[in-house]
């Protein structure tokens, strides 16, 4: 009869849907899951990225004030500021 | 002390035998209510034929009421009381039948395992 029809159709969509939703539901918590771990490690990367920074600081060049002397000799050297500085004062003097 | 511990596991020997024998007797009994309404409302699984016949006649007589909407409007007025009351039944038991569906389907009575 239709209603018997019906009652065994409303019985298949519920486990249909029972079972979907439930694949779902799986599926996101495990990417959840995943995500939550690789969170975990970039934190742990971050961690020690600063720990070695308080372990190693880095010597930031001082600011050299402009048209200072320069010794070519020096090992520590930084010639991007003395090829900056040189470029510096030619503008200056050619204005 | 002796005939003390006698009495004690006597009398729950006969409690016991009490309980099962009540079990067994309502498990008889909703066994056999099942069995009636099972025959009576007919509740044997359809074949693909009933399935396939009763789709095709509600989708006609969808159409058929798609088509015309003045009937569907006279058919809502001429509605009895005791109709409204079956239909009523029907649709409790469609949502009973997909809940027990949902929870087959789960695998879980109350509620989703994963969240």
């Amino acid at each position: 009869s239709t209603v018997n029809v019906l009652r065994y159709s409303a019985l298949g969509l519920g486990l249909f849907f029972g079972f979907r939703n439930d694949m779902i539901l799986k599926c996101n918590a495990k990417k959840k899951e995943e995500q939550a771990q690789y969170e975990e490690k970039l934190k742990l990367v971050e961690e020690a990225k600063k720990e070695y920074a308080k372990l190693h600081p880095v010597v930031t060049p001082k600011d050299v004030p402009a048209n200072a002397s320069f010794n070519l000799e020096d090992p520590n050297i930084d010639f991007e500021r003395v090829i900056l500085n040189a470029v510096e004062s030619l503008k200056e003097a050619s204005t | 002390m002796l005939s003390r511990i006698q009495n004690y596991t006597s009398g729950l020997v006969s409690k016991a035998n009490l309980l099962s024998s009540k079990a067994l007797y309502y498990g008889k009994v909703g066994a056999e209510i099942s069995k009636q309404i099972y025959l009576k409302e007919g509740l044997q699984p359809p074949t693909v034929a009933q399935f396939k016949s009763v789709y095709s006649n509600l989708y006609k007589q969808s159409l058929n009421f798609a088509l015309k909407p003045t009937e569907v409007l006279s058919c809502l007025k001429n509605i009895q009381k005791n109709e409204l009351l079956k239909y009523g039944a029907y649709g409790i038991q469609l949502i009973g039948f997909y809940s027990v569906g949902e929870i087959i389907g789960r695998r879980k009575l109350v509620g989703y395992k994963h969240h």
